[in-house]
């Protein structure tokens, strides 16, 4: 054995140093692996579910299954969530083609947050929004194919 | 079971392990109302003679690790070991809970605060 | 006749009670996103909750020693403190996602901003406790809550593929499109909204302020183990109506508005009232069992007198606490942070803070000290031993897959 000289205070820093140590690196190893969702899919997700939830909810309202709050406070989730991943996508920096996929999403993100508004003004003045519910279904198809483009990306 | 054990106050000696038996065990007062939990015991440590519990200290353990597990004398609140008349699963006294001082706190939230809302001296059940 | 009467009372508010805004939103959230394939969670974890509760409540009606009193007792002050702070966060999390959830239900219904009614509601909550007896409390909202039934009744008249939902549910594999973490980390939510640990400190208190004694044990069973698995098959109809209608359109659940289409399409106007008031009902009693259950921890910790059962004077420890974090949890959502994300957080967070409170409890269990004859059978033990260990799994997981997922994104 050597002959070892350590004080409780100089032993208490080693211990933890050490544990600093460990658990900065389990921090940096989790840093590291949470790329699991790309922010712009998830963003692209976000904006398909949205969309398809405004369509399902017209849908419901026309058929005469939904009272007008709960339709109301639908679009109303509907357009937060649109507003919320319009935003994530303008401040996302991106290259190459996903760039591209990028660019088009903030385009139809602004086109569906006018079709919502829309929406939601004829709701509340109780005029049909059968044209509309058209428009919004030709933008989730929009949607789906960039969806996929996103994912490629 | 021999002599030096402590004796139980109601029963024939009985080994009782304070940590296990005694520590952090929940306190009723005679009608079984909650008072507090066992927070430390006073022991007296004669030359002579088997060291005796004197007294239960009783405490939140709330705070009492702020001050270092000492709660500070003037707060700290105790009652005399012969006033146990049990040890269960919880520890059973033979006087009635207001005749312990319960704490300023207590006292002060029961007649400023909750005394003075109204119906707070009927039990909705 | 009156005893078959308070059996059947019993079973009705369990399944009514079993269901909170954790369930609603994490079962709606995975049955979108991943079918059926995550039903075999909801029975594990209300297999769990059996059997933990029936312990929890055998050993209230029993000994009459409540589950913190236990637990510091077994832990110690220390370990015991910890285990308050924790579970006391987590349960005020919770208590701030119910109250969220029924301002977003009433929203539903009336069209009114979520943030203004935050306050009437906390109000409402707190009279409750302060003059609503404990019986009539429990039983009201169990009763109404028993409105969630619309959703059973919604996937039936759905007329699903039952074989598909059936094959989804037994091949128990993340459907195309999402990554075996994120199958994960919502194995873990749905555990830990399935265990949430206020059920059983509020189990335990329950029977207290119910004043049972030896002779309710096998009401308390009967309670538990008709009334719970019911309560999970509601849980696993919310994840089915989500898999049968909103899967297929492509919307991933994000808010309480998209949990009850489904029921809108299958039963219109009527079935979405019905089902919203449900919603009410569950998470305006889940919010009481919250607020309650901060205010027993803290006491049964402590030692003070606690329960509702008694003179709000003589317990003002425990009815300041209670009011205290109904309070704070109205502030918190005031800030305007939204609900459905302290649920997700909060339903992860209750699966770290499982063992603290299940592994106590069944060392009391087994003590004869606390239960006499009634000590836990070994079938009962083995059965508590292998959910210790799923449960420190999904502990031990539950934050590195939120971190890995970015909370399941």
């Amino acid at each position: 054995m050597h002959a070892h000289h350590e004080t409780f205070d100089d032993a208490d820093r080693r211990v933890r140093t050490r544990r600093a140590a460990v658990v900065a690196a389990l921090l940096t190893l989790l840093a590291g692996c949470s790329a699991a969702a790309e922010p712009l899919e998830v963003s692209a997700g976000d904006l398909t579910s949205s969309t398809a939830t405004a369509v399902l909810v017209l849908e419901e309202r026309e058929a005469g299954h939904l009272p007008t709050t709960t339709a109301e406070t639908a679009l109303d989730d509907a357009v937060r969530q649109v507003a919320a991943a319009g935003k994530t996508l303008a401040e996302l920096s991106v290259d190459g083609e996903a760039d591209a996929v990028r660019a088009e999403l903030v385009t139809t993100c602004a086109s569906l947050v006018l079709v919502l508004h829309d929406l939601t003004a004829a709701l509340a003045d109780g005029r049909s929004t059968r044209d509309a519910v058209r428009e919004l279904e030709t933008l989730l198809d929009d949607l789906e194919e960039l969806e996929r483009r996103a994912a490629d990306a | 079971m021999t002599d030096d054990h402590p004796l139980h106050p109601t029963r024939d000696g009985r080994l009782v392990d304070a940590n296990i038996h005694l520590l952090d065990r929940a306190v009723l007062d005679r009608d079984g109302v909650p008072v507090l939990a066992v927070d430390d015991v006073e022991l007296d440590w004669p030359d002579d003679g088997p060291v005796r519990v004197t007294r239960l200290v009783l405490g939140s353990g709330l705070t009492s690790r702020f001050f270092g597990a000492h709660q500070p004398g003037h707060v700290r609140l105790s009652v005399p070991w012969s006033d146990v008349t049990d040890l269960g699963d919880a520890v059973h006294l033979g006087v009635d809970r207001d005749s312990i001082d319960a704490t300023w706190f207590e006292r002060w939230l029961r007649d400023r605060v909750i005394g003075r809302i109204p119906g707070s001296r009927h039990a909705s059940g | 006749m009156k005893k078959y009467w308070g059996v059947a009372l019993g079973i009705l508010t369990a399944i009514g009670g079993f269901v909170d805004i954790g369930d609603l939103v994490t079962n709606a959230v995975v049955g979108s996103r991943f079918g059926m394939s995550l039903a075999w969670v909801v029975a594990v974890g209300v297999g769990g909750i059996c059997v933990f509760a029936s312990m929890a409540g055998r050993v209230t009606a029993l000994g009459g020693r409540a589950t913190f009193e236990i637990i510091r007792e077994r832990l110690g002050p220390r370990a015991a403190l910890a285990n308050l702070i924790g579970s006391f966060a987590m349960t005020f999390l919770t208590l701030a996602a119910e109250i969220g959830g029924v301002a977003l239900a009433l929203q539903l219904l009336i069209g009114i901003d979520p943030r203004l009614l935050v306050i009437p509601v906390g109000a409402a909550l707190w009279l409750v406790v302060w003059r609503v007896r404990f019986t009539v409390m429990e039983n009201v909202a169990g009763f109404l809550g028993l409105l969630l039934v619309a959703f059973a009744v919604a996937l039936v008249v759905l007329g699903p593929d039952w074989s598909e939902l059936g094959r989804q549910a037994v091949g128990a594999a993340p459907s195309t499109g999402e990554s075996s973490l994120t199958y994960a980390y919502y194995a873990v939510a749905l555990f830990g909204a399935a265990m949430t640990p206020y059920e059983v400190f509020f189990f335990s208190s329950g029977a207290t302020e119910e004043r049972w004694d030896e002779r309710d044990l096998g009401l308390s069973r009967l309670n538990v183990l008709i009334g719970f698995p019911l309560g999970g098959l509601l849980s696993l109809a919310i994840a089915g109506c989500a898999a049968v209608v909103l899967l297929p359109a492509g919307i991933e659940v994000a808010n309480l508005s998209q949990v009850v289409l489904p029921v809108a399409t299958a039963l219109g106007v009527a079935g979405l009232v019905a089902v919203t008031l449900g919603i009410v009902a569950a998470t305006a009693g889940a919010a009481l069992e919250t607020g309650l259950s901060c205010g027993y921890a803290l006491a049964q910790y402590a030692g003070w007198p606690w329960g509702k059962r008694l003179r709000p004077v003589h317990a003002p420890q425990f009815h300041l606490t209670v009011a205290g974090v109904i309070l704070a949890a109205v502030l918190v959502l005031l800030t305007g942070v939204d609900p459905v994300l302290v649920t997700e957080f909060s339903v992860v967070f209750s699966a770290v803070a499982l063992p603290l409170t299940y592994l106590p409890i069944l060392v009391v269990a087994n003590d004869p000290q606390y239960v006499g004859e009634h000590v836990n059978g070994p079938v009962l033990n083995a059965f508590a031993l292998v959910y210790l260990a799923i449960i420190a799994v999904a502990a031990v997981a539950a934050i590195p897959l939120l971190v890995l997922t970015r909370m399941g994104a």
